[in-house]
């Protein structure tokens, strides 16, 4: 151990620990202060040491109670870093063993990881690249020789971390990332596929074959059945005959201030997709992000979206309502006519005149149907057998084109349906989102990857509003249902099983890390069990009193201790160490110098002498030697003379030993 | 103060060196197992390349310490005997061929957790250094230098290396010199005491109970000294052969009276030889003889 080791411990615990003082709770950050404070000048000002094991647990206990008491203010991160940094103040701010210094630097590394979680950037990673020097120097000097040169010591540190780059290099190597590393470090990785805000129906087909992850989706209130899994993402107002868009400039956008939270509650944590649009269950009616409460904005279609593009994962909580649906029977809901603009938008056709078009729609309204007859009449039309889903339709040119042949998916089939829609003269449009998800019971949640993208029509019913109708579904029922692992080959469901449960473990350390679902079942917990009473506040309160309670022992134990000089403590304690050696039948003449009495005692003690021999050899080489000596040699040698003493067995009967030594 | 001196050069039988993590390096792989696939987990690149760099330290770590052991040797070891109830000393020497610094190591004299150990913080590139070890003789014997285990988990603590090299020489636990009898056979009583007067004075040793007052020299006593008796000449020509028989008691007791006669004798300066069962030693002087006759002491009864 290299003396350095008790300034560089201290400092190393309030370099790591900088850059998230600010998440941590504030009494975390006092407590470790006062300890380290307590540990740099332990030494210097001759301050009693640390109390023992046992009180550090205890302490250790009751911070854990509090924080989590504290639970839903806290992230889980913010939590741990407070937690590790009161560790480490608490047990290895001065290391005292080789030992120590490492779990130091593991812990050292351990907040480095925190901070790169919670903010990765690029100062924060230099940050940490120095937390790398200063993980290495703590090592070096808990291991160094304890004269060396300061110099020295910390130049081997530093060479330590950076002998580290080629290793980290080759590293980098040989665990390829799909996206590429500098996406990464230089910038949020952005997804490579996913929605784009217009449609042309031939697009997703290439969602359709990356598995990437879209979202991950936790219900909180119990699923809906997989058949009503249709994620709503944006809504699709114009058209140019085939392709779909939407000019946006008539919607007045409605911030969704307030709403109602009944419905189903789901937890939505959206991978990056530089895109502003949210996805939810259709229809969501309330979205609330876990943080940045502020930047989701909602329109009176329950369409959601961010102010700026999701270049990072970002979670939100939505609650949504079950939505009117062609299949599904009618329910009351007070229906709010649709003004003469939006009516307008809705029916809007380019003067593009399709013959077979009009005439197939005829046919549809012959007789005055209704809207509802036209549709049910439209739907079976594609359900008749002729069209067929197919990800390969081969190159479709248009409406006209798609009719003839009869090939192709989703997003064919919805443009197609919408534009006959219109040409019926029923106000229609078209929605993007995703449809079903893949359930992962490793972790209770479902994943919805970019081939789940769906595409699907709304069309106005004047007595319903807008209902939802999913001509894909009538075509092709099959896409729309759930894929069973029995399907599948052994090794196929074995690669699956093994990357769910990686997905699972992924998702719920992530989700529990970044606390979210934290409220929630806090307050649950609280009525369940009468917890509430106890409030944070009260915990804070016992916890400052606590640490003054701390600070305080520690203070009259220092006022309360006697100086004394080490060489009059040496002197007691040899007494201590004689009087314990007549209780126990060696009785010391009282001119016997330290060397006489061993004597003695080797030649009447009955047990092993070793450990006595020693400590009376200790004794006079620190009673006369040259060699300065502080009060720990004493306290240490007093310890190992009453153990040598305990362990002492006197001849019976005053004899001598006759034994063999 | 008797000095073996046994100048040997040893490679160690096998100079190998073995390492293994320590607790420590253990927990820090752990951890950095952890930080991969936190970094996994979060996506994040940034705790890739932390995580990297630690891996990279951590492996630099073993290789530094398996160099700060590989290629030590030792060059001698010295040794020298004391009574029981003392220490003997053990000071050896080790030699560090290669332009690499040693630091910190630790080395430990025989293979137990109690063996004497000692530190040894630095061992300059091809250069020496030398360590003394302090060995407690609790009983009577003559010892082989055990092996020294060399271990050290410099620079990094992640690592211990520990490598053994052969002891050699000896050293001795003396009987401790303690007896109730006087000089057996010897011209030292009372009734010499013209004869002794006659003579002329020859020197110094101990005063032991029994001894004529007259003889004592208390000018030095005066001096502030201890009590001495004076010797004369023709005492210090009679020859002295001690034998177990002259002894009472059991065997211990016997050789610690031994002892105590040899010591005497040769600070009498007289010639003195050992008379023991299967070894005897003929009469001479000197400090070489009398550790020879103490060592056959020390050793009597055992395989050496």
């Amino acid at each position: 151990m290299n003396p350095l080791v008790g300034i560089i411990g201290p400092l190393a615990v309030v370099y790591c620990a900088a850059p998230l003082a600010m998440t941590m709770p504030f009494w975390a950050l006092a407590f470790a202060g006062l300890l380290l404070s307590w540990a740099a000048f332990v030494r210097r000002l001759a301050l009693p040491p640390l109390p023992s094991r046992p009180i550090k647990l205890l302490l250790v206990g009751g911070f854990l109670v509090l924080l989590q008491l504290q639970g839903g203010g806290l992230t889980r991160f913010a939590a741990l870093a407070g937690l590790v940094t009161v560790v480490m103040a608490l047990f290895f701010a001065t290391p005292s063993k080789p030992r120590d210094a490492v779990q130091l630097a593991i812990l050292c590394a351990v907040l480095l990881f925190i901070e790169l979680i919670v903010s990765p950037s690029g100062a924060m990673f230099a940050h940490a690249l120095g937390g790398c020097v200063v993980v290495a120097v703590v090592m070096t000097s808990g291991a160094a020789p304890s004269r060396e040169e300061t110099g020295r010591l910390l130049g081997r540190g530093v060479v330590f971390a950076f002998l580290g780059v080629p290793v980290a290099v080759f590293l980098a190597f040989v665990l390829p990332r799909f996206n590429g590393w500098f996406g990464g470090v230089f910038g949020a990785r952005q997804a490579t596929v996913g929605f784009s805000d217009d449609l042309s129906p031939g697009e997703v087909a290439r969602l359709a074959q990356s598995d990437a992850v879209a979202f991950r989706v936790r219900f909180l209130n119990g699923a809906p059945k997989f058949e009503s899994l249709y994620w709503r993402g944006a809504l699709l107002w114009d058209t140019d005959g085939f392709n779909w868009y939407n000019a946006g400039d008539l919607l007045p956008q409605k911030v969704w201030g307030s709403g109602t939270d009944k419905g189903i509650v789901q937890e939505i944590f959206l991978e990056p997709h530089s895109q502003r649009v949210l996805f939810a269950l259709d229809k969501p009616v309330l979205l609330s992000p876990h943080e940045d409460p502020d930047s989701i904005v909602g329109s009176e279609d329950f369409v959601f979206e961010r102010k700026s593009p999701v270049m990072r994962a970002f979670s939100y909580r939505a609650v949504s309502q079950s939505l009117a649906i062609w299949s599904e029977a009618f329910e009351s809901e007070p229906i709010v006519a649709m003004d003469a603009a939006h009516r307008a938008k809705a029916l809007f056709l380019p003067h593009t005149k399709d013959a077979a078009a009009l005439a197939l729609v005829k046919t549809w309204t012959a007789g005055g149907a209704s809207s509802e007859t036209a549709v049910s009449r439209a739907l079976a039309y594609f359900a008749s057998g002729e069209f067929v889903y197919t990800l390969r339709p081969g190159r479709v040119s248009g409406l006209e084109n798609f009719l003839e042949n009869k090939r192709g998916f989703c997003g064919h089939y919805a443009s197609a349906f919408a534009v006959l829609m219109r040409l019926a003269g029923i106000p229609a449009r078209v929605v993007t989102g995703y449809q079903g998800g893949e359930y992962n019971a490793w972790g209770r949640y479902w994943i919805v990857r970019q081939n789940d993208a769906h595409v699907w029509v709304e069309v106005w019913l004047e007595d319903r509003g807008w209902v939802r109708v999913d001509p894909t579904a009538v075509v092709a029922p099959e896409r729309l249902s759930e894929v069973r692992d029995e399907e599948l080959d052994w090794l196929s469901r074995g690669m699956n099983g093994f990357s769910l449960a990686w997905d699972g473990f992924r998702f719920t350390a992530v989700s529990w890390l970044l606390g979210a679902g934290d409220q929630e079942n806090e307050s649950q917990v609280d009525e369940a069990n009468g917890f509430a009473q106890f409030s944070f506040q009260d915990g804070q309160r016992i916890l400052i009193t606590l640490v003054g309670l701390f600070a305080l022992w520690m203070i009259v134990r220092y006022r309360l201790r006697k100086r004394v000089r080490p060489d009059e403590a040496l002197t007691a304690a040899y007494h201590e160490f004689c009087e314990a050696l007549s209780r126990r039948g060696f009785t010391r003449e009282r001119s016997w110098g330290p060397y006489a009495y061993r004597d003695f005692i080797v030649m009447r003690a009955l047990s092993d002498v070793v450990a006595a021999v020693l400590v009376f050899d200790t004794y006079a080489r620190l009673r006369y030697g040259a060699v300065p000596f502080d009060a720990r040699d004493v306290a240490s040698w007093r310890e190992r003379a009453m153990k040598a003493a305990g362990q002492l067995r006197v001849v019976p009967h005053g004899g001598f030993v006759d034994r063999q030594w | 103060m008797w000095i073996d001196r046994v100048k040997t050069v040893l490679r160690g039988r096998d100079g190998r060196v073995y390492i293994l993590p320590t607790a420590g390096g253990i927990v820090f792989l752990t951890a950095l197992a952890l930080f991969v696939t936190g970094a996994f987990a979060f996506d994040n690149d940034y705790v890739f390349a932390v995580t990297f760099l630690l891996s990279g330290t951590f492996l630099a770590g073993m290789f530094a310490t398996h160099f700060n052991l590989d290629g030590i040797r030792v060059i001698s070891v010295a040794t020298t005997s004391a009574d029981v109830g003392g220490f003997a000393e053990i000071t050896v020497v080790f030699a560090n061929p290669s332009r690499r610094t040693r630091r910190a190591l630790s080395i430990r004299l025989g293979g137990t957790n109690d063996a004497p150990h000692e530190v040894l913080e630095l061992l300059p590139a091809r250069g020496k250094a030398s360590i003394l070890f302090r060995v407690p003789l609790p009983v009577r014997g003559v010892f082989a230098v055990p092996d020294l285990r060399v271990t050290t988990v410099y620079p990094l603590a992640l690592f211990a290396s520990w490598m053994r090299l052969s002891g050699s020489g000896t050293y001795c636990a003396y009987p401790r010199p303690v007896g109730t009898q006087r000089f057996p056979g010897g011209g030292d009583d009372g009734g010499k005491r013209r004869a002794a007067d006659d003579d002329d004075f020859y020197g110094h040793r101990d005063y032991q109970p029994g001894d004529s007052l007259r003889r004592i020299d208390w000018n030095k006593r005066a001096q502030g000294r201890a009590l001495v008796t004076r010797i004369f000449a023709r005492e210090a020509a009679v020859k002295f052969v001690f034998s177990l028989r002259d002894a009472p008691g059991d065997i211990e007791r016997q050789l610690s009276q031994l002892a105590l006669w040899l010591r005497e004798a040769f600070r009498a300066r007289r010639a003195f030889g050992l008379d023991l069962p299967g070894i005897s030693i003929p009469t001479a002087s000197g400090r070489e003889h009398l550790r020879r006759c103490l060592r056959c002491l020390a050793g009597f009864g055992g395989d050496s």
